[in-house]
């Protein structure tokens, strides 16, 4: 009985230690846009501002999540392969020559979360976990 | 409402006094209504308080049914959607509307160990350790105006420069659609790659964009660009477009120019594909330079002197020439960065139709590096040939002419996102008996013939 508890707690525990390590990221929209799938490069070009619009012609507006939090590096770890620096780096070349600012930040998951729910053409992402039916994701990064 | 409160109370307060007053004794009635009188200091002092505290939260208590900006869970770190949703809202009116001051900052050393330094046409290196080769602080000033323009200012001092500050960018933006977006104002010219983000050594790899090809003597346009974004496919282009003119006055320590540009336009194409970013940038300027020296030059002192071409008169110590070139830039720009490997290459042909004073040029340099974690050490060669019209036979002792090959290696560490630091070396060579991406004014050395050059670098660069 203890041991099999022991194997509990221990498979539990590595199972929390495991998903912490890799935390799934998805980009959601509002429930009644248009989007149902979108690939990793168009969420990169889109939060990179390399482009405004998806296919179709949807102009999107993203929305970012403050410097420093885990779901942040998360994102452009996965999905553009860039650590916090080379983002920065990014955007310093963008802001300081005029060709682009940063998407709005945004404090957390809830706030993205509740301000894509209630704007069709806001796109934000959020720890997997955090998804419910208040938003639509049209992808998960892994 | 505390005064109809109040008279409401009161009123009250005589009801009963009229009611009771007929059945009870003198003593008795006497005896409530000091009670009462009592009650109803309690409740004006209560009142008093209601008041002080709506009053406190910004709330008219004559009329607190028109405002509902009471906040709950004030305090508990629980506020509730509606409150969050706000904050969040203000957060974007922040971000959207409000005055943004952003900087950015570079300080570290050079050292070579050339006899006198190395007098770049850009930078400078002192002999030895030099502080102020590549110090540079700027000071970025945005407004946004509404959702669809904005106006940018841009002040950079540079240490090579004596820290005088200068406006880079001055501009109002207008984006007339989401695709479309036009600016005029004062902006960095677009030849190449790298040359709107010279000063911002944080957002490159290299302590300073490759000497081959970012040597920019002129580096400002006042005008207008358009700029045009389009998506087909996977593929992002943008494409822009500007004209313009500049004036300046560049003193050197024997000379001051007076440079003049007119007719200056360019149009450059930018397509971005996964990890890939390929340019092609053209630009043409008339260019033209009224020369005061203070003191002739050796072509005086030449037995072989002829005039020397535009000649406009004598000065009371000195001669003006006046020189004029029509001036064409090609250039074409390949870059990669997939987070771990990074290279760049780039290359340009500078054309002169009718020039007197500037002559052909070929240029071109390839970085190639790879981010290990914070570290990013890199590599990379460049090439610049540039064959100067000023013909030793028309009269000048020595020509300004270009031709040296660049090796270059480094190592960037960022420290904390917003602050790396670098180290380079650069080894100048094959300098054909040339001086080199150098000027080399003292008169001694100028006969001197350089062989290589070795500039070491250290920097520290940061946004803010």
């Amino acid at each position: 009985m203890r041991n099999r508890l022991l194997i509990y707690v221990a498979v539990v525990g590595l199972c929390c230690i495991a998903h912490a390590a890799r935390a799934d990221v998805a980009v959601i929209v509002h429930n009644d846009s248009p989007l149902t799938h979108i690939t990793v490069r168009e969420a990169v070009d889109l939060f990179l501002g390399k482009t405004r619009q998806l296919k179709g012609g949807t102009t999107i507006i993203p929305l970012d999540q403050r410097t420093g939090r885990t779901v942040r590096d998360e994102f452009y770890r996965l999905a553009a392969n860039k650590s916090a620096s080379q983002l920065k780096a990014y955007w310093a070349r963008q802001v300081f020559t005029g060709q682009g600012e940063p998407p709005m930040s945004l404090l957390d998951d809830l706030q993205v979360k509740e301000l894509v729910s209630e704007n069709p053409n806001m796109m934000g992402y959020i720890d997997a976990d955090m998804l419910d039916s208040s938003v639509k994701s049209v992808l998960i990064i892994k | 409402m505390a005064l109809i409160v109040q008279r409401v109370i009161l009123a009250l307060l005589l009801c009963i006094y009229g009611i009771y007053s007929v059945a009870l004794t003198d003593e008795e009635i006497e005896r409530r209504f000091q009670q009462l009188e009592q009650e109803n200091a309690l409740l004006k002092e209560k009142l008093k308080r209601v008041d002080k505290i709506l009053k406190s939260q910004g709330i008219d208590p004559e009329n607190p049914l028109l405002v509902q900006t009471v906040v709950p869970g004030k305090g508990n770190g629980d506020p509730n959607t509606s409150s969050r949703l706000d904050f969040a809202y203000k957060k974007i009116n922040d971000d959207l509307s409000r005055v943004k001051f952003q900087s950015f900052l570079s300080a570290g050393l050079s050292y070579n160990d050339e006899e006198n330094g190395l007098d770049h046409r850009f930078f400078g290196f002192n002999e030895n350790a030099d502080f102020n080769s590549d110090g540079v602080l700027g000071l970025q000033i945005d407004f946004r105006i509404n959702n669809k323009a904005k106006t940018v200012v841009q002040i950079v001092g540079n240490a090579w420069d004596q820290w005088d500050p200068n406006i880079q960018w001055a501009y109002l933006a207008y984006d007339v659609t989401d695709q479309f977006s036009v600016r005029a104002g004062r902006m960095r010219l677009p030849f190449y790659l790298y040359s709107e983000s010279l000063d911002v050594g944080y957002s490159y790899p290299w302590v300073r964009p490759p000497m081959t090809l970012y040597t920019p003597e002129i580096a400002n346009y006042d005008g207008f660009d358009a700029t045009y974004w389009i998506r087909s496919g996977d593929v992002s282009h943008r494409i822009s477009a500007f004209v313009g003119g500049y004036a300046f006055l560049e003193n050197d320590h024997r000379q001051s120019s007076q440079v003049m540009g007119d007719d200056v336009f360019g149009l450059n194409w930018t397509a971005y594909w996964n990890d890939w970013t390929y340019r092609l940038a053209y630009a043409h300027g008339e260019s033209t330079a009224d020369i005061a020296m203070e003191r002739p030059p050796r072509m005086i002192a030449n037995p072989n002197n002829r005039r020397p071409p535009n000649l406009m008169g004598k000065r009371r110590r000195g001669i003006r020439i006046q020189a004029s070139d029509v001036i064409e830039y090609y250039s074409t720009a390949l870059a990669y960065d997939d987070g771990n490997w990074l290279a760049i290459f780039e290359a340009a042909a500078v054309d002169v139709s009718e020039g007197n004073f500037i002559a052909d040029e070929v240029q071109g340099v390839a970085t190639l590096g790879y981010h290990i974690g914070a570290i990013t050490p890199y590599i990379g060669y460049g090439r610049e040939y540039y064959k100067d019209s000023l013909d030793p036979k028309r009269g000048f002792a020595r020509t300004n002419n270009r031709d040296y090959k660049l090796s270059f290696a480094g190592l960037r560490y960022d420290i904390v996102p917003g602050i790396s630091a670098k180290i380079e070396w650069n080894h100048i060579y094959d300098l054909e008996g040339t001086t080199g991406p150098f000027e080399i004014h003292d008169e001694i050395l100028r006969e001197r013939d350089l062989d290589a050059v070795d500039i070491y670098t250290f920097l520290i660069d940061a946004v803010f």
